[in-house]
This record gives structure tokens, C-alpha cells and sequence, in this order.
């Protein structure tokens, strides 16, 4: 099981949070984007190696969004932030 | 606002009174009190603005506490930290009148609370709960909402033996079933609710 430090309640297990996707997308302009730009953002998703910055929930508990990157490969996790918040360089 | 009515137990026809479990020669592991005629109120809102957390400590006497875990109590009421921008308030005394400054809502009847009191009372919610719940990691004044036998529960350590639950009334049978269940192998003993 992970231990996903909360930036609000601290380290808590994995089983309170749930996953809620790829933190990295950037939502296509309402006015300008193309169907293909839709179509990328709502069903293409990168599978990247390594780490990798993904959104997860605190569900059970504060009820906040968190910023984790996460090594996909290690399970490691090397920064936690709030969902607005940068996690520093490296992450993908 | 709310419906004072004296309202049906969500145990009732689960939960009897007397001792069970394993007979403990010291007194049972664990005893469990359901609490009613509880006011519990949901409070939401952003501290940045400076009227919220001011007329809240106005209405309910208690400021709002503000760092992670963190409690505020006097007679009969108790205030959780739930999140950044999130309490609970319990109180045995009428529903404090809240302004608009923050968003509010009666969920009284919508939580089983239990008052579970004992020298095992530690480990037998660790059976489910994925927190730290060592005295020096979970003390007297400390509250958190976690998961307790996979259900989200609100926990508050009021004393240093005694925990009170809040439960989603729609779980109760379930989340009774499981507690009972934890805590037979050093014996419980359920009190009538008051």
C-alpha cells in the first residue's frame, strides 16, 4: 500500500484516497479547439516510464484534491502539493 | 431549521444492552454508548475571508481550529477540523444560529454517534483503521476522518480512553456488525443510548 503524504493532514494511507487521473492535461479552449484537440484531452493519455504527476482524491478524509508524482515503475512517491501547486522540475 | 422530534435510533433491534465477547475478570476491553439528542452541524468556509471564522467563534463560542486534527471543546460542544475549509460541530445545546458567512448544514440526523470508552478501545478500532492510533500519535483533543472496517468515519478522541464515532446512519447496522465483531475477542459492553 502507498503512504501518500496529504498536504493537509499528512501521511495517510492509499486506501483513503481515490485516483483521479493524469495531472498533467491542460483542458482545450471552449471557443477555439478543434474535435481532434477534444478527442486527445478526453481519451488519450501518455504511458509514460518513470515519474509521473497524477491527481488522487482524499476521499475518506479532507475531501481535498493532491498533486502526487509518482515513480509508476517504483511506486515511489517524490512530492505531494496541493492541485493548483507546482511540484518542482523533473516530474512528467 | 431542524426537526427536534425525538428520532428513532438507526440501532434499534441491532443494538442490546448488557456484556458480551470474551468475559474479561477486569471489566470488558470496551463500552459502547450510542449518543443522541446530538446537534451536529457541517460548517463550511473559506478562512481568507475575515468575517467567517469571526462570526462562527461568535455564534458557537469556540474559534475554529485550524490546523489538521485539531479540536476546540467546552461544555457539551465539541468543534472537528475536517479539512482546510471544513468542521463539524457537535453540541448537546441548541443549534447555534449561523450566519451567512458560512455554509451550513444540519446532518444531525444523518450520524450515528457512538461514545466507545475502554482500556482496548485503541486496538479495536486499529483492526480497521488505516491511522496511527497510539496515544502519542492520536491523543486526547486529536480528530481525524479516515476509514474504519472500510467505511468513512469521523473520529474524535475526547479523553484518553474514550473515542467518539461518527458513522453514516445508512451504515450503522453494517459498521455495528463490524465493531462488535472487533471488539469480541476482549469483551464489550453496550450501555442503553442516551
Amino acid at each position: 500500500m502507498l503512504e501518500i503524504k496529504c498536504p493537509w493532514c499528512g501521511p495517510r494511507a492509499q486506501t483513503e484516497f481515490s485516483y483521479a487521473g493524469d495531472a498533467t492535461l491542460t483542458r482545450p479552449s471552449l471557443d477555439t479547439a478543434t474535435e481532434t484537440e477534444w478527442y486527445e484531452h478526453v481519451y488519450l493519455r501518455g504511458n509514460p516510464r518513470g515519474p509521473h504527476d497524477e491527481l488522487w482524491h482524499h476521499a475518506a478524509g479532507c475531501r481535498r484534491f493532491v498533486k502526487v508524482r509518482r515513480d509508476v515503475t517504483t511506486h515511489e512517491i517524490i512530492a505531494t502539493a496541493g492541485p493548483h501547486e507546482h511540484l518542482g522540475g523533473g516530474g512528467k | 431549521m431542524a426537526d427536534t422530534s425525538p428520532m428513532q435510533s438507526a440501532l434499534n433491534g441491532i443494538a442490546q444492552p448488557g456484556d458480551f465477547g470474551a468475559d474479561q475478570p477486569a471489566g470488558p476491553g470496551v463500552t459502547i454508548t450510542e449518543r443522541q439528542g446530538l446537534q451536529i452541524l457541517h460548517v463550511a468556509g473559506d478562512i481568507r475571508d475575515a468575517e467567517f471564522p469571526s462570526q462562527v467563534r461568535h455564534a458557537i463560542g469556540l474559534p475554529l481550529p485550524m490546523s489538521a486534527g485539531e479540536t476546540r471543546a467546552s461544555q457539551g460542544t465539541r468543534v472537528l477540523w475536517l479539512g482546510p475549509d471544513r468542521w463539524l460541530v457537535a453540541t448537546e445545546d441548541a443549534l447555534p444560529a449561523l450566519s451567512d458567512a458560512a455554509a451550513v448544514n444540519d446532518v444531525g440526523q444523518g450520524r450515528l454517534v457512538l461514545r466507545l470508552t475502554g482500556p482496548r478501545v485503541r486496538d479495536i478500532l486499529a483492526k480497521g483503521c488505516p491511522l496511527d492510533l497510539h496515544a502519542s500519535a492520536f491523543p486526547t483533543g486529536h480528530c481525524a476522518e479516515s476509514l474504519i472496517g472500510h467505511i468513512g468515519v469521523t473520529i474524535d478522541c475526547t479523553a484518553d480512553e474514550t473515542f467518539d464515532l461518527y458513522v453514516n446512519r445508512s451504515y450503522a447496522a453494517f459498521f455495528w456488525e463490524w465493531l462488535t465483531r472487533a471488539a469480541m475477542e476482549y469483551g464489550y459492553r453496550v450501555l442503553p443510548a442516551g
